[in-house]
């Protein structure tokens, strides 16, 4: 990670400065500035409103900038080109249903679209092996339970062999062994393989376990980089106590 | 192996509407210079052609729309083109330009390509499927407010029937002035609605989805626009208004090789071809002087069939 330290060209960072994002002259983001890192897990941690998802979308080029600028890896985002974006950064939407009900390798083999791929590439495979999915790869997506179908999502993602993950509350939902797994993968992909992982999370001791770095949200602004009491007390606008439990810690709202 | 069925059922539809009508010509006969073999040349073959070409872009824009809109509903009427295709037409037999098929088939192109630039127009470089839909729907309504108003002061009541007759839809007397002017027009759009698989697939996901997979929805969008107007406004400009084709043909295959998009193109193209082939040849065998017209056949499996979908939908339950 030497070189993720350095702001050169080569950096292997995604940077935010000063960026504002107004939807229908409404103000959603205002003045974010951060630095996003390959190979670490960064969470998104903020109240419902607090302009995550915008963050994501921004990042992603979905939504337009009203100013500052996103420099990944060196090269302005704005410069990317759509297929090298594509390749380069993938998207877990938070409601990301399928529209149509076809088999889970099918689903995954979408993530292979970048690539002008199909679902018989060995990325496919792998993506499957990795979510542990592949015994279900041939059944259809309407079949599968609900966390079936989330390490499904999870695999179309990992599919595109892509360097940054955007995943936008890939737990909500999850009984807490589904929520695990899909964690585990999360961070592996960062950790292992060195890729960026950018995730909302609504659940503080899921967020405080699988984060190596935190941008708590509020109202558009990034109040805090750390996680801890007064941070979050600021951001939720309610007290709660950080307790030692385990390898991690467990976030609790404090009764009033 | 669905898609070689289909190749055989398609050639097997081909070689029935050469065979079937009111004469049965037995193949020996269909190369000598007899009557039998005039009726092959110059009425059964331009018509068998027409019939698979006309099914097969129908079944295409079908599935494509219902891709794109992601709606298992959608028809190629739904975009309009048809209506102002129609329009066209009937001011050309209106106007007395319907004497050669080259005029009808241009002021119904005309009428067509219109209603294209006015799509377009409306659903524009923004905006999702809705757009789209309101556009077809304004679309859809203008043209046939006009075509009743054309057909409400026609001179006489020869006009008024040879324009409703018209509008019914139908591949009678077809020649191969027909096909050849009728043919590049589908050609084109054929080809232009075949490049739009990966899109559709990436939408399955949503649009935010599909972005992110590297897909310019607006190019997309303005394919399939494109595409449909070319091979609906065609087909209507040589057969008249033929329905249902696109709605039931996606939606039949969807059982059969999957939902997947870009999987149901050509299965559907092969699917409206042995469809329309087989219901024009069966058109041609109802007993009497005359035969009913292929769109009022198509129309009348087609309604009973939209209802029964509608019903499946929605969970057996109005």
């Amino acid at each position: 990670m030497d070189d993720a330290a350095g702001a050169g060209p080569r950096a292997v960072t995604i940077i935010l400065e000063n960026i504002s994002v107004k939807i229908g002259g409404t103000p959603i983001l205002s003045g974010i500035s951060g630095r996003l890192q390959r190979g670490r897990v960064t969470a998104l941690i903020g109240p419902n409103g607090a302009g995550k998802t915008t963050l994501l979308r921004t990042m992603l080029g979905l939504q337009p900038l009203s100013a500052g600028t996103i420099t990944i890896e060196g090269v302005s985002a704005s410069t990317l080109s759509t297929d090298e974006r594509a390749r380069r950064l993938a998207y877990l939407p938070q409601s990301g249903a399928p529209h149509w009900n076809i088999t889970a390798r099918e689903l995954v083999g979408l993530g292979r679209l970048p690539w002008r791929g199909t679902a018989q590439d060995t990325a496919v495979t792998d993506a499957l092996t990795a979510t542990d999915t592949l015994h279900f790869a041939d059944r259809l997506i309407n079949t599968l339970s609900g966390g079936e179908r989330a390490r499904v999502m999870l695999a179309r993602v990992l599919a595109g062999q892509s360097e940054w993950i955007f995943a936008d509350e890939p737990l909500a939902n999850l009984d807490p062994r589904h929520q695990r797994d899909v964690m585990l993968r999360l961070k592996s992909a960062a950790h292992d393989e060195g890729k960026g992982v950018i995730v909302v999370v609504h659940e503080l001791s899921a967020a405080a376990e699988i984060a190596d770095d935190v941008l708590i949200l509020k109202t558009g602004r990034v109040i805090g980089t750390t996680f801890d009491a007064p941070t979050l007390e600021a951001a939720f606008d309610m007290p709660f106590d950080l307790i030692p439990h385990g390898k991690g810690i467990a976030v609790l709202p404090r009764a009033i | 192996m669905t898609r070689t069925l289909l190749i055989f059922f398609t050639i097997l539809a081909f070689l029935l509407s050469l065979l079937a009508g009111k004469v049965w010509i037995a193949p020996a006969d269909w190369f000598t210079s007899s009557a039998d073999g005039w009726i092959m040349a110059e009425l059964r073959l331009p018509r068998a052609i027409l019939g698979a070409s006309i099914g097969a872009v129908l079944g295409l824009s079908g599935a494509v729309l219902q891709g794109y809109l992601r709606n298992p509903l959608a028809d190629p009427a739904v975009v309009g083109i048809s209506a102002s295709a129609a329009l066209g037409a009937v001011l050309a037999i209106f106007f007395g330009f319907a004497l050669s098929p080259i005029t009808l088939f241009g002021f119904a192109m005309m009428g067509g390509g219109l209603g294209l630039i006015a799509l377009i127009a409306i659903a524009g470089r923004s905006g999702g499927p809705l757009g789209f839909i309101l556009g077809g729907v304004v679309l859809a309504t203008l043209s046939g407010a006009l075509t009743s108003f054309v057909i409400s002061i026609a001179p006489n009541p020869f006009a008024t029937s040879e324009i409703i007759n018209w509008l019914m839809g139908a591949l009678t007397d077809r020649s191969m002035a027909d096909v050849a002017i009728a043919l590049p027009f589908m050609g084109v759009g054929f080809l232009i609605l075949a490049t739009t698989g990966r899109g559709l697939d990436a939408l399955t996901l949503g649009e935010d989805s599909a972005i992110t997979l590297g897909v310019d929805l607006s190019r997309l969008r303005l394919a399939v626009i494109l595409g449909v107007g070319l091979c609906v406004g065609a087909s209507v400009a040589v057969s008249g208004v033929i329905g249902f084709v696109g709605l039931i043909v996606p939606h039949l295959l969807r059982g059969i090789v999957g939902e997947r998009p870009s999987a149901l193109l050509i299965p559907s193209a092969l699917g409206g071809a042995i469809l329309t082939l087989t219901a024009d040849a069966l058109v041609r065998l109802t007993p009497g002087v005359g035969e009913v017209r292929l769109g009022i056949a198509m129309a009348l499996i087609g309604a009973p069939f939209f209802l029964w979908m509608m019903l499946r939908v929605r969970g057996r339950a109005l």
